[in-house]
C-alpha cells in the first residue's frame, strides 16, 4: 500500500523509520490490542487508535527508535482513553501502572491473562463470568447452562464483578 | 433492581454486544466496569484490527494536514505527511534536498479554496431554514468544523469560519456580508475570498450544504 507514496529522507537520519506508513504498518495491530484490552469494544477500539494515531504521528520525530515509538504511542493512548472515560463516565476507569508500560516490551502478543480475576472467587460467580464474558453468552443462555433463573443470572453477574472488584483489579496485568 | 444495578447492567450488555458503553456515571462500580471491560478484552478473537479498519485509518493518515507548529524548530528534525499534491515534493525530498528547503515550500500558501471533502462523511443538520434566510449568518460547529451558512445570491451556502491564515475563528457580520477575524485585521467576504488588507490569504473552503424538510444540513467527516 506503500506505492503511492515516496519514503520521506530527511538530511541526515538515511534509515531508521523514514517512512512514516512503515511505523504505521508496524505499529498498529500492537496499539489496537493495548487499546482493545482497555476498552472491551470494537466502536471504542477502532475510535481511540484512529485519535492516537492522528495526534501522535505528525509529532514523532523521524530519528527515535521503534520501541520508543510504541511507548509514545501508548502514552497518547492513554490520555485519549482517559479522556473518553471522563466524558462518559465522570471518572477515569483504569489506573494506569505507567512505570510497567513503560518497561514492557513492544507489547507481548499474547492474549490478555484474566485468570488473576477469576481465581478465588466462588464456583458460580467464576462461571457466569466466563459464560458471560469470555464465551460471550446470552443471560438466557447462561441461565440454562447454570441451571439457574433468569432473573438469578442477571443479579449473579453483577455480583460477581463487584465482588472481583473489590479483591483482584489490582493484581491485573495490562 | 437498583439504579446502580441497571446502569452496570446496560455497561455489561453493551461490551457483550460489542457496542460502546452508554453514557452514564460510574458511581461506586467503576472498578466493577474495570473488571468487565478486562475480562470481555480478553475474549478469544477480538483484539485483532480488521482490515477494513487498518487500510482506511492509513488513508486517513495520508490525507491528514501536516500541522506540526514547531516544523521550523532549530536542529530539530521533524518527519512530516506528505499528501496528495506534495508528491511531487516527497519526490525530491526523497532525492536529498536540503531541509531549509522544505521547510519553505511546505509552509508556502498552497492553492486553497475548494470545498471541503471529507474522506468518511455524513450530512448533519445544524440549523433550521428559518435561521438562514438572506441578511443572516448562522455559525455551526460539527464533525470537527467549524462553519457558517448564509445565502448568497439565493442559495444557500457553507463556508468555514476558520481563518487561513493561524486559524482564529472568523467572527460573522451580516450587515456588511463579511467574516472577521479577531486576531489580525483581515476579513473574508462570503465568497470565501479575502479582503484586501495587510496580508495575502487563501480563500476560506467551501461546505456542501443541502436542505433537508425544514433542516439545513452539511457534509462534515463522520467522526464520532
Amino acid at each position: 500500500m506503500a506505492e503511492s507514496s515516496p519514503p520521506l529522507r530527511v538530511v541526515g537520519a538515511p534509515d531508521r523509520q523514514s517512512d512514516w506508513e512503515s511505523v504505521y504498518q508496524e505499529h498498529v495491530a500492537p496499539l489496537y490490542r493495548y487499546v482493545y484490552s482497555r476498552t472491551g469494544n470494537t466502536p471504542d477500539a477502532e475510535d481511540v487508535t484512529s485519535t492516537t494515531f492522528l495526534r501522535a504521528l505528525p509529532r514523532l520525530r523521524s530519528d527515535v527508535s521503534p520501541g520508543e515509538i510504541g511507548a509514545y504511542l501508548r502514552t497518547t493512548a492513554r490520555s485519549v482513553l482517559a479522556d473518553v472515560w471522563r466524558q462518559r463516565h465522570g471518572t477515569v476507569l483504569m489506573e494506569f501502572d505507567e512505570q510497567r508500560d513503560a518497561a514492557a516490551p513492544a507489547e507481548p502478543e499474547r492474549d490478555v491473562d484474566v485468570s488473576p480475576i477469576l481465581d478465588g472467587l466462588p464456583e458460580n460467580y467464576r462461571s457466569v463470568l466466563e459464560f458471560r464474558f469470555l464465551r460471550g453468552y446470552s443471560i438466557r443462555e447462561t441461565a440454562a447452562a447454570m441451571g439457574v433463573s433468569v432473573a438469578n443470572a442477571k443479579v449473579l453477574q453483577l455480583r460477581a464483578l463487584r465482588r472481583a472488584a473489590a479483591t483482584g483489579v489490582r493484581d491485573v496485568e495490562g | 433492581m437498583s439504579k446502580a444495578d441497571r446502569r452496570l447492567t446496560r455497561f455489561v450488555n453493551a461490551l457483550i454486544a460489542n457496542r460502546r458503553p452508554p453514557r452514564s456515571p460510574a458511581g461506586d462500580d467503576s472498578a466493577a466496569m474495570q473488571v468487565a471491560t478486562r475480562l470481555r478484552a480478553a475474549h478469544p478473537g477480538g483484539s485483532t484490527p480488521s482490515p477494513a479498519f487498518v487500510d482506511n485509518l492509513a488513508r486517513q493518515l495520508r490525507e491528514a494536514p501536516a500541522h506540526d507548529p514547531d516544523w521550523t524548530e532549530a536542529g530539530i528534525r521533524r518527519r512530516r505527511f506528505l499528501v496528495g499534491g506534495l508528491a511531487a515534493l516527497a519526490a525530491s525530498v526523497a532525492g536529498g534536498v536540503a531541509l531549509d528547503r522544505v521547510t519553505e515550500a511546505l509552509t508556502e500558501p498552497a492553492s486553497g479554496g475548494g470545498t471541503i471533502q471529507p474522506y468518511i462523511s455524513t450530512w448533519v443538520a445544524v440549523a433550521t431554514l428559518a435561521e438562514v434566510t438572506p441578511g443572516k449568518i448562522k455559525q455551526f460547529s460539527a464533525g470537527g468544523i467549524q462553519g457558517v451558512l448564509f445565502t448568497l445570491d439565493g442559495k444557500i451556502r457553507g463556508l468555514s469560519a476558520v481563518c487561513t491564515h493561524q486559524g482564529c475563528t472568523l467572527i460573522p457580520q451580516a450587515a456588511q456580508n463579511r467574516l472577521v477575524c479577531p486576531c489580525h485585521p483581515m476579513s473574508f467576504n462570503l465568497t470565501g475570498a479575502a479582503n484586501p488588507g495587510d496580508y495575502r490569504l487563501n480563500p476560506l473552503p467551501a461546505i456542501e450544504t443541502r436542505v433537508n424538510l425544514d433542516n439545513v444540513e452539511v457534509r462534515v467527516p463522520n467522526w464520532t
